[in-house]
């Protein structure tokens, strides 16, 4: 999922339940600020795919190639976007749990556990496959939802916070 | 912070004298000496719940000496397996929630932090070998909580494990990516 359906959520979240002050900071922590997660993906990212070169070397701007990994297919795309690849790292899925919970509980607070879950909830109707318990399993998933259109979802989720937002 | 595997060198450079008196002189094993830290640690609640804190404390050290003496034993003189290695895991961890709880049962620390630090000492423990990782922060905070608090240093074990825990998380996941993209 986007940058923006998580920022707009959250934002809905912090009105609908009128949060102030460090509860506020939490929510957009746990629920925005750990795609930051991304980041540390990047120099792998670019070791695997030399982007341009493979683009301008198979000259088609659309799906170019499919890498099939034992884990899932990569679809390398033109103009060096590459579909798929697993840029997630475990602070997003399910197994964070096992420190966001305890974490709330120290700071006395549920704002991290659900803002948390409701970052986990975008990212499973995202149709990219996910590793919940790794490293623990290496259990794969696209999670539930998947069938339809992650455009149609995210505008879908980007209304419904909007409502939310301007409503409360 | 710091790597496991060059900790565990430099430590055993460190221990290889001690290893070798008490393995060839004693005829020590592994395993009695990760009993002996045990026993030695069980001593150090025994004395918080007597109000020694002061005696608990060099229990302590004695405990993390005796402790430090049981892999480098096993390296050295190839004892290494699996149970032995679990054995010391299970047994460090039992002490030091024992201790944990000591301190909140004769109110040095509030019993939420002993439970938040004991979990997460649990929980490093499950990422620690596969991620090379480790803070190192447990049993020892708590010679800097007997001048500041034992609040404080429960709380610094449990943010500093709980980090991490995620931290760990992700390096196995960054080395497994690593791993993959070769393919």
């Amino acid at each position: 999922m986007s940058i923006l359906p998580h920022i707009l959520i959250t934002t809905a979240g912090v009105h609908a339940l009128g949060l102030e002050g460090n509860d506020v900071l939490l929510a957009y922590i746990f629920g925005v600020a750990q795609d930051l997660d991304h980041l540390i993906k990047v120099p792998l990212y670019g070791r695997k795919f030399r982007n341009k070169e493979y683009a301008i070397s198979e000259g088609r701007p659309h799906i170019v190639k499919k890498v099939e990994s034992k884990e899932h297919t990569y679809e390398v795309l033109g103009l060096g976007i590459k579909r798929y690849y697993t840029w997630r790292t475990p602070l997003q899925e399910p197994i964070a749990l096992l420190w966001v919970i305890p974490l709330s509980f120290y700071v006395g607070s549920a704002i991290p556990v659900v803002f948390f879950l409701l970052h986990l909830f975008l990212d499973y109707l995202a149709d990219y496959p996910k590793f919940p318990l790794f490293p623990f399993s290496f259990h794969s998933t696209t999670g539930p939802l998947t069938g339809s259109r992650i455009g149609l979802k995210e505008m879908a989720i980007n209304l419904v916070s909007l409502c939310i937002i301007f409503l409360n | 912070m710091y790597n496991l595997s060059e900790l565990r060198r430099k430590k055993d450079n460190v221990m290889r004298p001690f290893a070798a008196w008490a393995h060839e002189g004693l005829g020590i094993t592994p395993k009695q000496a990760s009993l002996f830290s045990f026993c030695l640690g069980t001593g150090a609640v025994v004395a918080i719940f007597g109000g020694q804190v002061g005696i608990a404390l060099l229990f302590l050290v004695f405990t993390m000496l005796v402790d430090g003496l049981d892999g480098t034993i096993a390296r050295e003189y190839a004892f290494q397996s699996k149970n032995g290695k679990w054995l010391d895991m299970g047994l460090d961890a039992v002490n030091e929630i024992m201790l944990f709880f000591a301190l909140a049962f004769t109110g040095y620390a509030e019993f939420k932090t002993a439970v938040l630090a004991s979990f997460a000492v649990v929980l490093i423990r499950t990422i620690r070998d596969t991620s090379g990782f480790d803070p190192g922060l447990k049993r020892v905070v708590l010679f800097f909580g007997y001048f500041t608090s034992f609040e404080l240093a429960l709380q610094i074990i449990f943010f500093a494990n709980i980090a991490g825990f995620a931290i760990g998380t992700v390096i196995t996941d960054y080395k497994y990516q690593k791993n993959i993209d070769k393919t």
